[in-house]
């Protein structure tokens, strides 16, 4: 039975990539705020435009494309319903939206009201969507949990390892920071539910890593049994911590 | 060797050798449309974009066009050169038939320039009527507005001979060429809507003008889309509207649907 992913982050370069290259292996629920990821799904898909009403072989997985403003308590409750509306079951949550914005932090104090934004997306917002997804999906169903290999992996990054994120990435690496102290603290608490949490901490992408390396790292997390761990990735290679 | 015929594709097969792929998308929200980059092989649109650069500088972009805060010319029969490729039977006929949709012989074709800075449009349905000559003509040739011999948007004859005939706009047709390489603070996007209005702040969807990109749709009552605003660059582009039988409209969406020009629906 193929799996079932639930994306957020969906028309971002992790998500767009991701959706590209796993449209096959995983059900993808693609959940993204402004433009969607660049594959078919239920609302656009390719076709040749010399033989409209032939299927091309780029459509045979659709992934299934939702707008949401995660920021927004509601829109989290939709996107978990239609993910089980549409599938059923959720196997895999990956958490890679994220809002990258950088300020000083001696900005105007007007700016507060982006940092408290960024700091929901970040680090909020993937906390409460695992919470839905226990909530009405895992929670019964400890077992199936274990056999199915459910598990949240969250996208973090080594601007929230301790080191300077770099200037105007203060809210940005303290998001990180949080997100990746959520997941260690995720998984002892979801292990009671049979669900691995793990997080892949990347560098720069695809300045620095290729986008391909990250979307590895989420499958290698998938498919593994580890839970609690961050698995960093550098121009020089991967490591755990 | 210039690349586009010397003849101009009859069919919609024949368009073949002029395409980069074989490959366009199609969308459903927030109204059926059709996208599609890198649309001519390279050679194709260097062609296309020179000719267009050529009009551009010659002609100063045309004649103002007031309720769009842009400037354009129709291409009629008589304009030459390799523009006249989406005046041909087969673009025609690829179009129609990408989008499903049956055509009569009449295209409105413009040459569009938006200069920098330009204001932003309003949300419309393109759902309008359009006058052309009554030619004695084979029904497989195309038939170009031509504002020396009928208004287009009025059927006033301007020539003494002249017999305007009716027919409702079918699909709206877009292709963006002669820009900057594309980047977000440029602007000029067209933007696609659910409803009509000067509110062109939060589209559903946006198609960037990017070069040698396409963006066509089937004008419906709910085919709202506008020029978003021209930005730093401004945006060049040539448009063309095919067109249906009035009586396909009113049987499909009732006698109201055909719209005046410069309404916001």
């Amino acid at each position: 039975m193929t799996r079932v992913c639930l994306l957020t982050g969906a028309g971002g370069t992790l998500g767009d990539a991701f959706c590209r290259t796993l449209a096959a292996d995983y059900d993808i629920v693609a959940v993204h705020r402004s433009e969607p990821p660049l594959v078919s799904s239920q609302d656009a898909w390719l076709f040749d435009p010399l033989a409209p009403r032939r299927t091309v072989p780029e459509t045979e997985h659709p992934v299934f494309t939702v707008q949401a403003d995660l920021r927004d308590h509601s829109d989290v409750e939709r996107v978990v319903e239609l993910a089980l509306a549409r599938f059923d079951q959720v196997d895999l949550l990956v958490n890679a939206a994220a809002d990258v914005t950088t300020t000083a932090l001696t900005t105007t104090p007007e700016r507060v009201e982006e940092w408290e934004e960024q700091l929901r997306l970040n680090a909020v917002v993937p906390v409460h969507l695992a919470a839905t997804l226990a909530d009405v999906c895992w929670r019964p169903h400890h077992a199936h949990n274990r056999q199915r290999s459910r598990n949240v992996v969250n996208v973090t990054s080594t601007a929230g390892l301790g080191s300077a994120p770099g200037t105007g990435r203060g809210f940005y690496g303290a998001s990180k920071a949080a997100l990746t102290t959520l997941t260690r603290q995720m998984a002892q608490e979801y292990a009671q539910l049979g669900v691995r949490v793990n997080a892949v901490a990347p560098t720069f992408f695809p300045q620095v890593v290729p986008t391909s390396h990250v979307v590895d790292a989420v499958t290698r997390l998938d498919r593994g049994s580890m839970t609690g761990r961050v698995l960093v990735l550098e121009a020089h290679g991967s490591r755990w911590v | 060797m210039p690349a586009l015929p010397w003849w101009e594709p009859e069919t919609a097969g024949a368009m073949s050798p002029l395409l980069c792929h074989r490959r366009w998308w199609w969308h459903q929200r927030p109204f059926p449309h059709v996208r599609a980059v890198n649309v001519f092989t390279p050679a194709v649109y260097a062609e296309l974009e020179d000719a267009f650069l050529g009009w551009l500088s010659s002609s100063g972009g045309g004649a103002t066009l007031a309720a769009h805060d842009l400037r354009g010319t129709t291409v009629t029969s008589a304009f030459e050169g390799p523009l006249r490729l989406f005046a041909s039977r087969g673009w025609q006929a690829l179009l129609a038939r990408a989008l499903g949709v049956r055509v009569t012989q009449h295209v409105n074709l413009g040459l569009h320039h938006h200069e920098p800075g330009g204001l932003p449009g309003f949300a419309h349905n393109d759902l309008n009527p359009g006058w052309f000559p009554e030619v004695d003509a084979p029904s497989e040739r195309v038939v170009l507005a031509d504002p020396g011999v009928v208004d287009y948007t009025s059927g006033r004859p301007l020539s003494p001979e002249a017999r305007p005939v009716r027919v409702v706009r079918a699909v709206a047709v877009l292709f963006y060429l002669a820009n900057p390489a594309w980047e977000r603070t440029h602007r000029g996007e067209t933007g696609l809507y659910t409803r009509g209005g000067r509110d062109m702040s939060d589209p559903v969807a946006s198609a960037a003008p990017h070069n040698n990109s396409l963006l066509v749709f089937e004008c419906t009552p709910w085919s709202f889309h506008g020029f978003r605003g021209g930005g730093s660059v401004g945006r060049n582009s040539v448009v063309a509207w095919l067109h249906r039988p009035e009586a396909d409209v009113v049987n499909r969406w009732g006698p109201d649907a055909v719209m005046g020009y410069g309404t916001g629906a």
